[in-house]
């Protein structure tokens, strides 16, 4: 899928990803693609840019951890980010609905 | 050259420095430690993007911080200017250096308004900005120039008042002479410092295509786009209390004064604040 398709939902995508557990960058990256059966290819790094945002809008958290000697940024969801995604999840339901409507 | 030395360099070259480029690379070193470098994107785009959003953060922040300086500085001006001219303001001819007293006088009068618009619309499209993800490059830098402007003349303001209490010193106490221009140096304080942080906000360098915008587009009212209507509508405004307060003496001599100062200050900084094109 063409990554500008994806642009605008990456937000909702990447709390997604996060709400059942806390994971990593590249730990995202893996969920998101198995969990939409390898069609969520984007350029990796741009997880990242993602993640800072939403860590600075409050909705995830970050702390480096240290697991057998490396160091990696683990992010977990806020209550906060629980709700952007509950109303975002809503949003897309309606979005998908209308649009699904018009194109049948 | 790594790919991480690639990112290094093309974060440094959007302007993306400090922690934001220490942890961007710490966690860029890590996913690619399991992922591929093809995979995790061309660094320069990556860097731009990173250089986007922080750049829209920075700048908005950096207003919202000059502002608040401005307001400390405008506060302990105006507490100075009731403290010096207590016993009334000095014969303008009284100056020890006649040129730099009505220099001093003037630049008293119009670098506080200049500040004050400047940092007010400042304010205003920084509260546009800050609901935008990545704002566009030509946006963030009329909001940087507005920014400047303000502090810039903030400044001047403060300069001005030290200038005029030791330039009229015969006019004043020693006290009033001394608080004066202590207290106008305290205040640049702050100014240099919301300064400092307008400077190192303007070096992250955004790349999202667009139109500036004037302040048509950050007034929250719907008002025609015309902008010298729109300058002598408020040189009108501000002359009628002036108008008002100086009586059928000084009360046309000061709005007429006022409405010259508006109307030149427009022609002269219109373009650079984005007031008109």
């Amino acid at each position: 899928m063409r990554a500008e398709v994806l642009k605008g939902h990456l937000d909702a995508l990447v709390l997604a990803a996060l709400e059942a557990e806390p994971a990593h960058g590249y730990g995202i990256i893996r969920r998101l693609r198995a969990r939409s059966n390898d069609v969520f290819r984007l350029a990796e790094g741009t997880i990242y840019p993602t993640l800072h945002r939403l860590e600075r809008d409050g909705l995830v958290k970050s702390r480096w951890t240290d697991a057998s000697g490396r160091r990696r940024r683990v992010y977990r969801i806020t209550r906060s980010g629980r709700e952007a995604l509950r109303v975002r999840r809503l949003e897309w339901r309606q979005f998908a609905l209308a649009v699904e409507a018009v194109l049948a | 050259m790594t790919y991480l030395d690639r990112l290094a360099q093309e974060l440094a070259r959007v302007g993306v420095g400090g922690r934001a480029r220490t942890r961007i690379l710490a966690e860029a070193a890590d996913h690619l430690a399991d992922g591929d470098e093809a995979a995790f994107g061309d660094p320069g785009a990556l860097a731009q993007l990173f250089a986007d959003e922080l750049a829209t953060q920075a700048t908005t922040r950096s207003a919202y911080f000059a502002f608040g300086a401005l307001a400390v500085a405008g506060t302990g001006f105006a507490a100075g200017w009731l403290l010096v001219v207590q016993r009334g303001t000095a014969d303008i001819t009284s100056a020890a250096f006649l040129p730099l007293g009505l220099v001093a006088a003037f630049a008293l009068i119009a670098c506080p308004q200049i500040a004050f618009a400047s940092g007010l619309l400042s304010l205003l499209r920084a509260r546009r900005l800050a609901k935008l993800r990545a704002a566009p490059a030509a946006e963030l830098s009329l909001l940087a120039r507005r920014t400047r402007t303000a502090l810039a003349f903030g400044a001047a303001s403060m300069v001005a008042f030290a200038a005029y209490a030791l330039d009229y010193h015969n006019s004043f106490s020693r006290a009033q002479v001394t608080a004066g221009t202590a207290g106008a140096a305290a205040l640049l304080l702050p100014l240099a410092v919301a300064a400092i942080a307008a400077r190192r906000a303007a070096a992250v360098r955004s790349a999202v295509p667009g139109d500036a915008g004037d302040m048509f587009d950050d007034v929250p009212l719907a008002l025609p786009r015309r902008p010298w209507l729109a300058c002598f509508a408020l040189a009108a405004v501000l002359a009628v209390p002036l108008l008002a307060a100086g009586g059928l003496d000084e009360g046309p001599r000061n709005a007429a004064a006022e409405v010259l100062l508006v109307v030149l200050c427009f022609a002269v900084f219109g373009r650079r604040l984005g007031l008109r094109d």
